[in-house]
């Protein structure tokens, strides 16, 4: 934004003069293009970002919050309990299993679509069944693993007919169990979406000439479409990094609030009326998701290189 | 002559230095509603004579009647669509916008962004958290058209003489301010936080073919019914639930179960967590669907709930009941308040006088007494409602015929069937607590979040 803000101002400044000059235009043009998406980033990410940072060391008072009065307390009383630290590292490590469970299942469907489909009609067609779920309110999707894995829902009524197991097996609902299941439910379709997209753009010819050249299957895949699928992986997996880290409501509702993630303790602060803490538990998630990122990046880098 | 019950002192201390503070500090607006109610408004804008709270300004002229919008936030338990509609179609001109929202975030939305709105119809307990804040109004008793006819309950605590008002946040304990404006008072005066609008009393839903008739809230904690058992999420009130079971189990006791100390948080979330770690919390409900779900999935057996989710599955023929337990119920007033910026407009503030003491009569009383909740006026509750529902809803009677919702449409009661708990003087009699907001309320949070993460 500040260049696009130091464009605007060389532009203005010259514009007078150099009004109708090649390299002059394209500034225009140039900012033309860039101003509503920076305009959006700095309206929708880097202003409520930058406000709840402040909110953060602003002063919890009895009736909310003192915003002239500066304070590192808030962050102070994060940590005052084990629970915030054991929150973050509990989120962490479930955005790590959904995050590899989302690829494990997202990439071979996508491949399937992407490159053992043909027919573009039936490509579209099947992408269409794959986003299905999506046509359903967020809610109704995870109010419906209750008939699933409830006490007396399918599985365990199966399970008790069977013969298997004499009494209803509790951990498949309101458990970790249930939060990472809804959780990969929920978001394999951000990891679907760019690896298919990124699959379908791979040019075959360089597949024919690999294949030309001797290269088995599987290297055909080791050494030409995994590389040139990357870029797709790494969008997905920021994408569903970023999504589970700040889960709450799926959390809350299939985790019966027997499960915290940073969402619903930042939640509770907020249901408290403590913006301050709220704010603080918020900037360092976000600090840790920017972490996140920048080390998927970094990943990606890596194997590119290789 | 302020409120005496239990370990308050702190309370009251501390909300008086608020208040200092706050006007010292420039916010000013506590010292201006505490000012005006205390010099009696010689500098007031005019207002009409009949629904003034400034006794001071009878000589002014009358405003002229106010046309357009009353905004209120609120929440969905009266900010209805039946309300609005029956509110519109009687005083044209206004409109009602609702704005409906949890109970917290009616709080926030009165103490961060007072000026977009008119009236909080909120809870008494919300008060010890925003009355200090100054964004509410002092309102005069006398502006309460059946003032007389309120329920002893907002007044001096129970029902009928000897009657037990429970713990914590009872109406009466957060509704007399003294003549300062910023003191709860004791005892009854013509200085109020809120106009009383509702009241209700809570308990616990339980599946009575699993278990059979239950009067305890120790069944809670029945170690029989590991992992068949909710409570709700929210800290406080969780937390007033679990300590009537503790105390019903003979596990412990309270000074003050709306107010608890922190050795008393401490010792009751030990003892519940001893309880989670053995898997005996099914789950925690956060939103009246997920109580609904719980026990009509049959994850649980029983649960604290509210009553009109009970209602909702009875209907279903589900077999679920509402306790009427034998140490009291949990219970719940609501009321209005204005905003201190509508003082600014005279016209305007007699719009909000209307709709509050609307509030008092047979329309919305019956709409809301259909549903199950009690006006302030229970008179109001009768009027509105027609005989057959009356038997039902107040009178502990079975019900004639089946009874139709607020839709008009759908049957919610069957006929011959009888209110859980019985007649309104049953079910309003016995309070063991108050939904409260405690001294220690950060305190509650921080322990109840190590306790949910436990």
């Amino acid at each position: 934004m500040e260049a696009a803000e130091a464009m605007l101002g060389d532009a203005t400044m010259s514009g007078a003069v150099l009004a109708t000059t090649g390299p002059r235009r394209s500034g225009w043009v140039t900012l033309g293009w860039a101003g509503p998406g920076a305009l959006w980033l700095l309206v929708f990410l880097i202003a409520p970002v930058t406000m709840i940072v402040l909110a953060s060391f602003w002063t919890k008072t009895n009736t909310g919050f003192d915003a002239f009065k500066w304070t590192f307390s808030n962050y102070g009383r994060l940590f005052d309990t084990v629970v915030y630290r054991e929150v973050l590292v509990d989120t962490l490590k479930n955005a790590f299993i959904v995050l590899v469970l989302c690829l494990l299942i997202a990439y071979p469907v996508a491949y399937f679509l992407a490159v053992c489909i043909k027919s573009i009609r039936l490509q579209i067609a099947l992408f269409i069944v794959v986003l299905a779920p999506f046509w359903t309110a967020y809610v109704i999707r995870i109010i419906a693993w209750y008939p699933i894995l409830g006490r007396q829902g399918a599985i365990n009524y199966g399970l008790e007919k069977l013969g298997i197991i004499s009494a209803p097996l509790d951990f498949l609902l309101f458990s970790n169990f249930a939060v990472v299941l809804a959780l990969v439910q929920l978001y394999v379709l951000f990891m679907v979406t760019p690896i298919f997209f990124q699959l379908a753009t791979i040019d075959q010819s360089a597949v024919e000439a690999a294949r030309d050249l001797g290269a088995s299957p599987y290297k055909v895949f080791r050494e030409v479409i995994l590389p040139l699928s990357l870029p797709g992986v790494l969008i997905g997996c920021i994408f569903v990094f970023v999504l589970v880290m700040g889960e709450f409501a799926t959390v809350q509702i299939i985790g019966g609030n027997q499960i915290q993630s940073v969402g619903t303790i930042v939640r509770s602060y907020y249901t408290n009326i403590d913006l301050p803490a709220a704010a603080a538990g918020s900037s360092i998630l976000v600090a840790v998701m920017m972490i996140g990122v920048a080390v998927l990046l970094r990943f990606a880098k890596l194997r590119e290189a290789v | 002559m302020s409120q005496s019950y239990g370990p308050g002192d702190i309370r009251r201390m501390s909300r008086r230095q608020f208040v200092g503070r706050a006007g010292a500090a420039g916010i000013g607006l506590g010292a201006l509603a505490g000012g005006l109610a205390a010099c009696g408004g010689d500098d007031e804008p005019a207002a009409t004579p009949a629904s003034t709270p400034v006794p001071a300004a009878t000589d002014a002229p009358p405003a002229a009647a106010y046309q357009g919008a009353i905004r209120i936030v609120g929440l969905g338990v009266d900010l209805q669509d039946p309300i609005k509609a029956a509110y519109e179609a009687s005083h044209p001109g206004v409109t009602v916008e609702f704005t409906v929202k949890s109970t917290p975030e009616t709080a926030q939305i009165v103490l961060t962004t007072p000026d977009t709105q008119d009236i909080l119809s909120g809870y008494f307990h919300q008060m010890d958290q925003i009355w200090p804040s100054g964004n509410l109004m002092v309102l005069d008793a006398a502006n309460i058209t059946r003032w007389a006819e309120v329920s002893p309950l907002h007044k001096t605590g129970a029902l009928a003489a000897g009657g037990n008002p429970g713990d914590g946040d009872a109406p009466f304990r957060k509704i007399f301010l003294e003549d300062d404006g910023t003191t709860f008072a004791t005892g009854e005066t013509a200085k109020l936080t809120m106009a009383p609008a509702n009241h209700n009393s809570d308990s616990f839903g339980y599946n009575v073919d699993e278990l059979g008739e239950q009067d305890s809230w120790a069944i809670l904690l029945d170690p029989e019914l590991k992992g068949r058992v909710a409570l709700i999420g929210d800290p406080e009130i969780g937390l007033i639930d679990a300590a009537m079971a503790a105390e019903a189990a003979g596990k412990m006791t309270f000074a003050d179960k709306g107010n608890m100390t922190k050795a008393e948080i401490d010792e009751l979330l030990k003892l519940l967590t001893e309880l989670k770690k053995g898997g005996h919390f099914r789950a925690f409900w956060t939103v009246f669907e997920d109580s609904v779900n719980l026990m009509q999935s049959g994850e649980v057996v029983v649960e604290s709930m509210w009553s009109p989710a009970v209602t909702l599955l009875q209907g279903q023929d589900f077999p679920v009941r509402y306790a009427a337990p034998k140490e009291g119920y949990r219970g719940w007033g609501g009321g209005m308040s204005i905003l201190t910026h509508v003082a600014e407009d005279p016209a305007k503030l007699a719009a909000v006088w209307e709709y509050i003491n609307w509030w008092n009569t047979p329309e919305p009383a019956g709409i809301m007494a259909s549903q199950g909740y009690y006006n302030a006026v229970i008179d109001a509750s009768r009027q509105g409602l027609p005989a057959e529902d009356a038997a039902y809803w107040l009178n502990g009677e079975p019900a004639p015929k089946d009874l139709l919702g607020p839709d008009g449409k759908t049957v919610v009661i069957k006929s011959g069937t009888t209110r859980d708990g019985g007649a309104y003087e049953q079910r309003i009699g016995n309070f063991s607590a108050w939904n409260s907001r405690m001294d220690e309320a950060d305190y509650v949070l921080q322990k109840w979040q190590e306790f949910q993460n436990a």
